[in-house]
């Protein structure tokens, strides 16, 4: 009365063979750690299709730092980054990005692969793959790579730019010396909630000046959007008490320039200061640290 | 007034111990058999269709479904009696109208039984689901009390509100013009799920004899028979109800939903069936809190005496009649039982709208009553400049005669020893209250803002003084020394049988655990009139296991002195055996051999126990909080709930009520709240987005117990379990209004109502 078939490969070969069916195939889902198809196939009562377990994929479960390169499978799963030591040191706010996600056990099967291919608006390791620029690296049926930037490659509410003959194996993350980041997140409650809005910040610094730096904010569009507010704000400037309070009102201008009409609005406009407050202290006490 | 205190006896053998459930073990390991792990032989599986929309006439269209393997029938409104009922009913002298079909053709709700598929196996079912076509003709939607109120579309009958009364005490407006200030609020309380671990399940099959038996995690298994009697129209004696275990109720699983169909499904497939929920349907499909909007005015005088007070409650009764009128009631009386006010009146009406049923919710109108009139009196005791417990203490009740008969303002039946202001007095002392309200703003950072707050809350112990309440007991000794108890009881997960345990053996002086008290099943249990809500089952269902086993103990006195030829005041009980002056030991075992061999009776004792009083019992919460002003997100420091007990009869299972109770009513003031959009869709029908508050934000929730006894309780005990929901809410809501000096009044305070409240200032 059903047919349902399952792929699981071994080896990015593998993969490439199982691409060559997926592309003709209309019912073909990817799995990696499950936290969004089960969700979907539970509320739409799916019976018939045929999923491709990634998570046998050894190319595709690996942390890997090559020079000021960092790699990072597209399989590996949110607790594997919040606890990876070379994320925690050289790319702080996605390893607290990636510690924010749901619960302890959607964190030990959720990938960051999903995370970014799912492609939900209030994905939060977006927000920080966005600030380190992060490239992302696709495979097709044809065996071929290509890498594009992860920014580009996002469309939103759970569209990407990923072709029905290709995955997302890996993410290429380059860091740099004096590089700081953080992120933070608020939602209805404090643990176990979906991002009414979350920011992550990059910055770099030269003695106590800041000599460059990103920071997106989630949630507030279909993915994360870049604050050239922000930005511009911080170049150039010491981190202190002063510069926070000039963040802290100019997140509630992009938000009321992001979101105009919305009735979320008037809370995420106050909301967002704290959350730059917390990314902003979380930034301060780690160079307080170093 | 002549207040009699109870015998006071400090120290009872296994009253107030803690003794541990003996079902907790195979709960924790997942051993316990519920009603969704039962499988019987040839059994079928089935599912309800449920609304899409929130109001409809359906046209259902089975083909589909019925073309898939394994899907056995699907049934709608034309293939079912079309017998109406009302599933709140729980006793067959009940009178209200009656709205309710096994199955429906106008939709009312989102998740209003529209059809049933039965299969082979879950999968079948799940397909035929998904294969059934429903065609919807929209009809108007009726969504919030304000849009009821306007009458436009009507639900049923002639209006929208589907009950109304009032009740008062004194002379109100006199009672104002006595007042030096009068204070005004306005809030509502929100629709809440019950959210218990096992969504609503029944199981049904026709036995050998020809009767329908059900398993369901019920509260009333007579209420169960009586609307299955009723929608089904079959003799009550072939509706055979076994309570089975419960994965947790609150309330929800109060009034039959499953249960009709079911038995309809069972008797027509000739084959066992059963309805397991998806937690979407346990939401929308079954019962929930009622939704308030009220309106509160109290008159105060300059020293803080209140002397007037006066409430409005409107009350969403969903789209079927259920509850209208019993928790508009039960949410004005309880008005009348924490403050001693001498002119008061409240008015109470129930609304219909397009929405999912009304229904008992852990409290049954106390968690909305106590919701604004408590935030309220913090506002008067600010106006006076007066500590918010001082107030309090000010205004509470004292402890009131107890005897048959008495009755408190409203003619209801007395509150008896009821002790508000030792709750208030000794948690203030245990909260440390003065010092910490003198210091709590030296903690306030430019980010956060703490605060304090206290509510007080009252209940109630039964239906005595408002429906039929009592309780059938027997009681027997076995050969082997076993005790074997019958009493319609449930237990719903609170320790129900393990009270009765502890209190039969108090009197029999016998290892708790060596009495078997079986849970209720119409065909086994004696009539017990009520069930396990309305806070009964400890005061009036204890009471009679009390009487019961005493009455057995007469028996066996009298056995023995027969047998031994002894005065009774000679004859001691202790540990299982009984014997005279040291002399002539015997088993209670033996005794039952002896009772029937030598004297021809079986060793037992039968009662029918009516409660003499309906006492008031009450709590009161403390609680810290810090607020972050930004975010607009908080976490309660420290929480302190305080209970008038009576006599806790297991101080575990007790802390339990308390702790569990304190988790629902902090939920509704921080975060669960029900939400329906326009056109009457759930917005959040599901714990992705219905949240409760979760383990890392759940404070510890420190306990006080006042043990004063209750005259007419089994050893002094009272109820536990609803008032313990019911204090802490609006002890956070103040707590917040205290940290921001905001007085926000709509329940829950989310982020956005906090924030709000802060740029409104």
């Amino acid at each position: 009365m059903m047919e349902n078939n399952f792929y699981s490969p071994n080896s990015i070969e593998e993969l490439v063979k199982v691409l060559e069916v997926k592309k003709n195939s209309d019912n073909m889902f990817f799995v990696a750690g499950a936290t969004d198809l089960a969700v979907v196939m539970n509320n739409n009562k799916m019976f018939d299709y045929t999923s491709v377990d990634l998570t046998k994929v050894k190319e595709m479960r690996n942390i890997e730092k090559k020079g000021s390169i960092i790699e990072i499978g597209a399989c590996v799963t949110m607790d594997e980054l919040d606890k990876s030591d070379v994320v925690r040191k050289y790319i702080h706010g996605l390893s607290q990005a990636a510690a924010s996600v749901g619960s302890t056990q959607i964190r030990n099967r959720a990938t960051v692969g999903g995370n970014a291919a799912n492609a939900a608006q209030c994905a939060d390791t977006l927000s920080a793959l966005f600030a380190y620029n992060a490239i992302a690296v696709i495979v097709n049926s044809n065996g071929e790579f290509r890498e594009t930037r992860l920014e580009d490659l996002i469309v939103g509410f759970g569209k990407t730019f990923i072709e029905d003959n290709e995955a997302l194996v890996k993410f290429k993350v380059e860091v740099k010396e004096n590089e700081y980041s953080a992120f933070s997140k608020v939602g209805s409650r404090k643990t176990v909630t979906i991002s009414k809005i979350n920011n992550c910040l990059r910055v770099i610094m030269d003695g106590n000046k800041v000599v460059e730096c990103s920071s997106y904010f989630g949630s507030v569009a279909a993915k994360p959007v870049e604050s050239k507010l922000t930005e511009e704000a911080i170049l150039g400037k010491e981190i202190n008490d002063k510069l926070l309070h000039e963040l802290m009102e100019l997140g509630s201008k992009q938000i009321d320039e992001a979101i105009p009409t919305r009735s979320s609005r008037h809370y995420k406009r106050v909301a967002v200061k704290g959350i730059i407050n917390d990314v902003y202290d979380e930034i301060k006490n780690t160079m307080e640290v170093k | 007034m002549t207040v009699v205190m109870p015998e006071k006896k400090t120290k009872f053998k296994y009253v107030g111990e803690r003794i541990i459930r003996p079902d907790a073990r195979d709960k924790a390991r997942g051993k316990t058999r519920y009603t969704g792990d039962i499988r019987r032989h040839g059994m079928l599986y089935a599912k309800l269709v449920t609304s899409r929309k929130a109001h409809a006439k359906v046209t259902i269209y089975k083909d589909g479904a019925l073309e898939i393997e394994g899907v056995k029938a699907v049934f709608t409104y034309d293939d079912v009696p079309h017998h109406p009922y009302n599933s709140n009913q729980w006793f067959s002298g009940a009178v209200s109208d009656e709205d309710e079909y096994i199955l429906h053709e106008v939709a009312k709700h989102v998740g209003d039984r529209i059809a049933l598929v039965v299969g082979e196996s879950p999968e079948a079912v799940d397909r035929g689901l998904k294969a059934v076509k429903v065609e919807y003709e929209e009809l108007p939607v009726v969504i919030g009390i304000d849009e009821a109120k306007k009458d436009e579309t009507i639900i049923f009958k002639d209006t929208n509100r589907c009950f109304h009364k009032t009740l008062s005490c004194g002379d109100v407006d006199r009672g104002f013009e006595e007042a030096d200030y009068i204070i005004e609020d306005e809030g509502g309380t929100p629709k809440i799920h019950h959210a218990a671990m096992e969504n609503h399940v029944c199981l049904a099959e026709v036995d050998e004899f020809g009767s329908v038996v059900v398993w369901s995690p019920c509260q009333v298994v007579f209420q169960v028979q009586h609307v299955i009697a009723k929608a089904l129209e079959i003799p009550y004696d072939k509706i055979r109800v076994i309570k089975a275990i419960i994965g947790g109720s609150f309330g929800g699983k109060g009034m039959p939903v499953l249960e009709p169909v079911t038995a309809f499904a069972a008797l027509k497939m000739n084959r066992p069936v059963q309805i397991l929920m998806e937690r979407r349907d346990s939401v929308g499909g079954t019962r929930m809190r009622n939704q308030s909007k009220q309106k509160v005015k109290t008159g105060i005088t300059k020293d803080g005496k209140i002397v007037a007070r006066e409430i409005e409650m409107e009350l969403d009764g969903g789209a079927y009649i259920t509850n209208s009128a019993a928790i508009a009631m039960a949410a004005g009386k309880k008005a009348f039982r924490t403050y001693d006010i001498d002119n008061q009146k409240y008015s109470g009406s129930t609304y219909f709208t397009n929405t999912t049923p009304g229904g008992a919710c852990r409290g049954y109108g106390s968690p909305q009553i106590h919701a604004i009139t408590e935030i309220n009196l913090n506002n008067a005791a600010n106006k006076i400049g007066m500590d918010p417990v001082e107030f309090r203490i000010k205004n509470a009740f004292d402890p009131r005669e107890f005897e048959e008969g008495a009755v408190d303002q409203i003619g209801m039946p007395g509150i008896g020893n009821a002790r508000i202001k030792d709750c208030l007095i000794e948690g203030a002392e245990a909260f440390n209250w003065k010092e910490r309200k003198e210091k709590i703003k030296e903690k306030n950072t430019e980010r956060y803002a703490y605060g304090l707050g206290l509510a007080a809350a009252a209940h109630g112990n039964g239906y005595h003084g408002g429906f039929p309440d009592y309780t059938n007991v027997d009681i027997q000794m076995m050969p082997d020394c076993r005790v074997m108890v019958k009493v319609g009881i449930h237990d719903l997960g609170c320790g129900t049988v393990l009270t009765m345990q502890q209190i039969a053996a108090e009197v029999l002086d016998i290892d708790p655990l060596c009495i078997n008290v079986p849970q209720a099943d119409t065909h086994i249990s004696p009539y017990d009139s009520a069930g396990t809500q309305a806070s009964r089952v400890t005061f009036v269902c204890g009471g009679a296991v009390k009487e019961g086993a005493d009455l057995l103990k007469d028996k066996m006195l009298e056995i023995y002195s027969r047998k031994f030829q002894c005065s009774k005041e000679d004859i001691t009980m202790e540990d299982g055996k009984i014997s005279c002056n040291g002399e002539n030991e015997i088993s209670y075992g033996k005794l039952a051999i002896i009772s029937e061999t030598d004297y021809e009776t079986t060793l037992k004792a039968s009662t029918e126990y009516r409660p003499k009083s309906n006492p008031a019992v009450y709590a009161v919460s403390f609680v810290e909080v810090k607020v972050d002003k930004y975010t607009g997100l908080f976490e309660i420091e420290d929480v302190l709930a305080v209970q008038d007990a009576g006599q806790v009869i297991n101080m575990t299972l007790a802390e339990g009520q308390v702790q569990g109770g304190a988790h629902m009513s902090l939920g509704m003031a921080m975060c669960e709240e029900v939400e329906y959009d326009k056109k009457g869709k759930l917005k959040n029908e599901n714990f992705s987005k219905y949240h409760l508050i979760n383990a890392p934000s759940m404070p510890e929730v420190r306990t006080l117990f006042i043990q004063k006894g209750e005259p007419n309780g089994p050893f002094g005990a009272k109820s536990v379990g609803e008032i313990a929901a019911v204090a802490p809410g609006p002890a956070l809501m103040n707590a917040i209004n205290d940290a921001l000096d905001t007085n926000i009044t709509e329940y829950p305070a989310t982020p956005e109502r906090i924030i709000k409240a802060l740029s409104n200032k």
